[in-house]
C-alpha cells in the first residue's frame, strides 16, 4: 500500500506550480511541508483527483489516478477550507456525505455514531455546522473524510487557526487514524510535523527539496545549531552573521538560537551546541539549498 | 441510494430561504389572481351585450383594420409596442402621404372626403373596404406600413390573422356548451390556472437552482462533494429532479385547489368534469416551463460560478412576457409563456393546440440538453479539468 508519483508536472498558466515531483509514500503517517505557495496544495489535489496533472505518473494503491472513481472511492480529502452546509447538523452532514460516498442506511448507521464520538463530536448531533468552532469543523472534517473507511487520507493544512489544545486534539487524532493507511499531512507548521510524521518531504517554488525520515533530516543540520546569551547591544551583529532561529530576551541579555551559515563558520565566545529541533532542521535546509536566509 | 439522496436534495431545497421565498410568491400571486372563482353564467337571450368573439373572415379584418388605420391617420398618431411597451408613432408628411395614398387606394374614400374629415368638416365618414381588393394586396400595403411604423404595430402579419366583433346570442349560447362539452368545465380552469402560473414559472425556479448550484461552492463543502463517490450524472440528476419536484407540487396543490372550486361549478350545472384536468395541463404546459428555467439555471451556474443565470433567465422572462402582450388569448408560438388568458374559448384553444405541443416539446428537448451540458461542465469541474469564468475572476481579483 503505497502512493508512487513519477516525473509529476503541473503548471498554471506561466507558473510551474509542480515540477518533476517523484516521490513514493508509504503507510502511515506522511508530512508534507512548505512555505505557503510552495506547490503543497497542488499537489494534494492531484492526489485527490481534483486536478489534472500535466505529465507524469501517478499511482494510489497501484491505481493510476487518471481512474478517477476507483481514486476516490479508496481516498478521503480534508481540504484547507473544509466546510459544509450550515444549517446542517454534525450527524446530518455526515449522513449526507454518507449517501454521497455510497453507503447504505445501516453502514451509516453503524458507522456515524461510531465516528463522530472518535472526534468528540458525539454531544453535538445537532450542533449546526454553522455554529461550530473552527476546531469542531476540522474534527468533523476528518470524520467524513474516513467516513467511507478509505486506505488513503490527504489532509490539507488542518491546523492552520487552532488554538494550541485543538491543534494537539487533533494531531492525535490523525496518529490513530493512521495506523491502518496512509495519511498524507500538508502543512506550514512544523510543530505538527515534528509531532506526527515519520516521513516526510519538503517543498519549495513547485519541487521536492526533501525527503526522508525526520531523523535523516535533524542530522542534516547536526553540529550547526548553537545558542547562546549575548546583552542586546550584540544581537543586530549576531543577527547579520549568524542565521538566528529564536531569541528569548530577559531584561539587557537576549537568548539566541542560532544556526551557522557554513560548518567553518567561526563562532563566538559563550556560544554552545544543542539539540537540533526540525524547525531548525528545516530552516538550515531552506538556507543551503536556497540560499535565502530572507526569513531570518 | 439514488431515493437516499433525492430525499436528501428535496430536504435541502425545502429548508432554504429561496424556496420559501418562491412559495410566499406563487401562493400571493395565486391568491391575487385566481384567488376569486369567476363561474361562467349561461347566456340569456335578448341582452344588448355578448362580448367579443373572434373571427378570421378577411374582409371583416380588411374593415376593421382599414377603420383603424383611418383613425390614426386623422390623429396622425399611430400606436406600436415595440418590446411590449406603449410607443406612440408619428409620422412625417411624405410618409402620411403615403398612408393617404393607402387609404385611397384600398377604400371607397375619395381624397376630398378624406381632406374634409381630416379638416373637421365632415363629422362622420363612412369607410368600405374597395371593392375587389384581394387580402394578399391588402397584407402587402399593410407590410409597407409596417416599415414605416416599426416593430409591434397593429398592422403586423399575425395582427393580420383574425379580429373581433360583437357577439351574437348564439354564439355566446355556443360558446357556454363548448366550455361544458369540450372543455369539460375543468379543462377550461386549467388553461387559464396554466395562463397565470406559467408567467412566474418562467422566472422563479432559476433562482432555486442558481443557490442550489452556488451553495456547495459558498458552504466551502465543493471540494468533499466532488470528492464522493456518486457520479456527475447521478448527482446533477437527482438535484435537477428534486428542484423539479419541490417546484412542482405547490404548483399542483394550488391547481388542485383550482380544480375543487371548478369541480364544484361543473356538478352545479350538472356538467361533466375531468378530475385530472390540472394534473394533465401542468405536466404539458408548465412542466416544460418549469424544466427551462431550471435547466438554464443550472447550466450557467456550473458553467460560470456566478448568479448570472438570473439575469440571463430574467431578461428572456421579461421579453416572452412582452412579447405575448397584444394577444393574451392563444399566443403561443416560439414564446416560452404561452398565454391563454380566458375561461372557454375552446375554438382558439383548438386552433393553437398543435403549435402548443410543437412548443412545449422543443422547450423540453432544449432543458434536456441543458442537463447534458450541466453534466459534461461538472464532471470536468471534479476532475480540474474545467477553471469557470467566474473563478477565474475571482482567483485573480484576490
Amino acid at each position: 500500500m503505497e502512493i508512487c508519483l513519477k516525473d509529476v508536472n503541473k503548471s498554471y498558466g506561466p507558473k510551474h506550480a509542480l515540477k518533476d515531483i517523484s516521490l513514493r509514500i508509504p503507510q502511515g503517517m506522511f508530512g508534507l511541508l512548505g512555505r505557503n505557495g510552495a506547490g503543497k496544495t497542488t499537489l494534494m489535489k492531484v492526489l485527490a483527483t481534483l486536478l489534472q496533472a500535466d505529465s507524469g505518473e501517478i499511482s494510489v494503491c497501484g491505481t493510476p489516478v487518471k481512474n478517477t472513481a476507483k481514486v476516490r472511492e479508496m481516498t478521503g480529502y480534508l481540504p484547507q477550507d473544509f466546510s459544509m452546509y450550515g444549517n446542517m447538523g454534525a450527524y446530518e452532514a455526515m449522513d449526507y456525505l454518507g449517501v454521497l460516498s455510497g453507503l447504505t442506511k445501516a453502514e451509516r448507521k453503524e458507522r456515524i455514531p461510531v465516528l463522530l464520538e472518535r472526534v468528540n463530536l458525539q454531544n453535538n448531533y445537532r450542533t449546526k455546522v454553522k455554529a461550530m468552532s473552527g476546531g469542531m469543523r476540522r474534527r468533523l472534517g476528518i470524520a467524513q473524510a474516513i467516513l467511507h473507511d478509505p486506505k488513503v487520507l490527504i489532509v490539507d493544512e488542518p491546523t492552520a487557526g487552532l488554538d494550541p489544545e485543538e491543534r494537539v486534539r487533533f494531531r492525535n487524532l490523525l496518529c490513530e487514524t493512521a495506523e491502518e493507511r496512509i495519511v498524507i499531512l500538508s502543512t506550514h507548521i512544523v510543530g505538527d510535523i515534528e509531532a506526527t510524521c515519520e516521513n516526510i518531504a519538503i517543498m519549495d517554488a513547485g519541487e521536492i527539496i526533501y525527503k526522508g525520515t525526520v531523523a535523516e533530516l535533524l542530522s542534516f543540520a547536526d553540529g550547526n545549531v548553537y545558542t547562546a546569551d549575548i546583552s542586546r547591544m550584540e544581537l543586530e551583529k549576531v543577527k547579520h552573521e549568524y542565521l538566528v532561529t529564536g531569541m528569548l530576551t530577559q531584561g539587557n541579555h537576549v537568548t539566541v538560537r542560532f544556526l551557522l551559515r557554513e560548518e567553518t563558520q567561526k563562532l563566538f565566545e559563550g556560544a554552545a551546541p544543542c539539540e537540533v529541533s526540525v524547525e531548525d532542521a528545516y530552516m538550515y535546509l531552506m538556507y543551503q539549498k536556497r540560499g535565502d536566509a530572507s526569513c531570518f | 441510494m439514488f431515493l437516499a439522496l433525492l430525499k436528501k436534495e428535496c430536504s435541502c431545497y425545502l429548508r432554504s430561504v429561496t424556496y420559501f421565498i418562491y412559495l410566499a410568491a406563487i401562493i400571493l400571486f395565486y391568491v391575487s389572481q385566481m384567488g376569486d372563482f369567476e363561474t361562467v353564467e349561461k347566456p340569456v337571450p335578448g341582452y344588448e351585450d355578448y362580448g367579443f368573439v373572434r373571427t378570421t373572415d378577411k374582409e371583416l379584418i380588411m374593415q376593421n383594420k382599414l377603420q383603424r388605420l383611418l383613425q390614426e391617420y386623422v390623429t396622425e398618431e399611430y400606436t406600436t409596442y415595440p418590446v411590449g411597451f406603449y410607443k406612440a408613432v408619428r409620422l412625417n408628411d411624405k410618409e402620411q402621404n403615403e398612408v393617404k395614398e393607402i387609404l385611397l387606394h384600398m377604400t371607397n374614400l375619395g381624397e376630398k372626403e378624406l381632406e374634409a374629415y381630416c379638416n373637421g368638416e365632415a363629422d362622420e365618414i363612412k369607410l368600405e373596404v374597395k371593392k375587389g381588393l384581394s387580402f394578399e394586396e391588402f397584407s402587402s400595403e399593410m407590410e409597407k406600413l409596417c416599415g414605416m411604423l416599426g416593430a409591434g404595430s397593429q398592422y403586423s402579419k399575425e395582427k393580420l390573422e383574425y379580429t373581433e366583433i360583437p357577439g351574437t346570442y348564439e354564439q355566446a349560447l355556443a360558446e357556454y356548451e363548448s366550455l361544458i362539452k369540450d372543455d369539460k368545465v375543468t379543462n377550461a380552469y386549467a388553461r387559464l390556472f396554466c395562463d397565470y402560473m406559467g408567467i412566474l414559472l418562467a422566472v422563479l425556479p432559476v433562482f432555486l437552482a442558481v443557490t442550489r448550484s452556488l451553495r456547495d461552492r459558498k458552504a466551502c463543502a465543493q471540494q468533499v462533494i466532488y470528492m464522493a463517490k456518486t457520479g456527475s450524472k447521478t448527482l446533477v440528476f437527482v438535484r435537477f429532479l428534486a428542484a423539479v419536484i419541490v417546484t412542482v407540487v405547490p404548483v399542483l396543490l394550488l391547481g388542485g385547489m383550482q380544480m375543487l372550486q371548478a369541480v364544484y361549478f361543473a356538478k352545479s350545472i350538472h356538467a361533466q368534469y375531468d378530475l385530472f384536468a390540472c394534473v394533465k395541463y401542468t405536466g404539458f404546459w408548465l412542466l416544460p416551463t418549469i424544466l427551462i428555467s431550471l435547466s438554464v439555471g443550472f447550466f450557467l451556474t456550473e458553467l460560470t460560478d456566478s448568479a448570472i443565470a438570473v439575469f440571463v433567465q430574467g431578461i428572456w422572462w421579461f421579453t416572452s412576457i412582452f412579447l405575448s402582450t397584444d394577444n393574451l388569448v392563444g399566443s403561443v408560438g416560439w414564446n416560452l409563456i404561452p398565454r391563454f388568458n380566458t375561461v372557454g374559448e375552446f375554438s382558439v384553444y383548438g386552433q393553437m393546440k398543435e403549435q402548443l405541443f410543437k412548443n412545449r416539446l422543443v422547450y423540453t428537448g432544449i432543458a434536456i440538453l441543458l442537463m447534458i451540458l450541466t453534466v459534461l461542465v461538472y464532471d470536468r469541474k471534479r476532475k480540474g479539468e474545467f477553471v469557470s469564468a467566474g473563478t477565474k475572476l475571482r482567483n485573480r481579483k484576490s
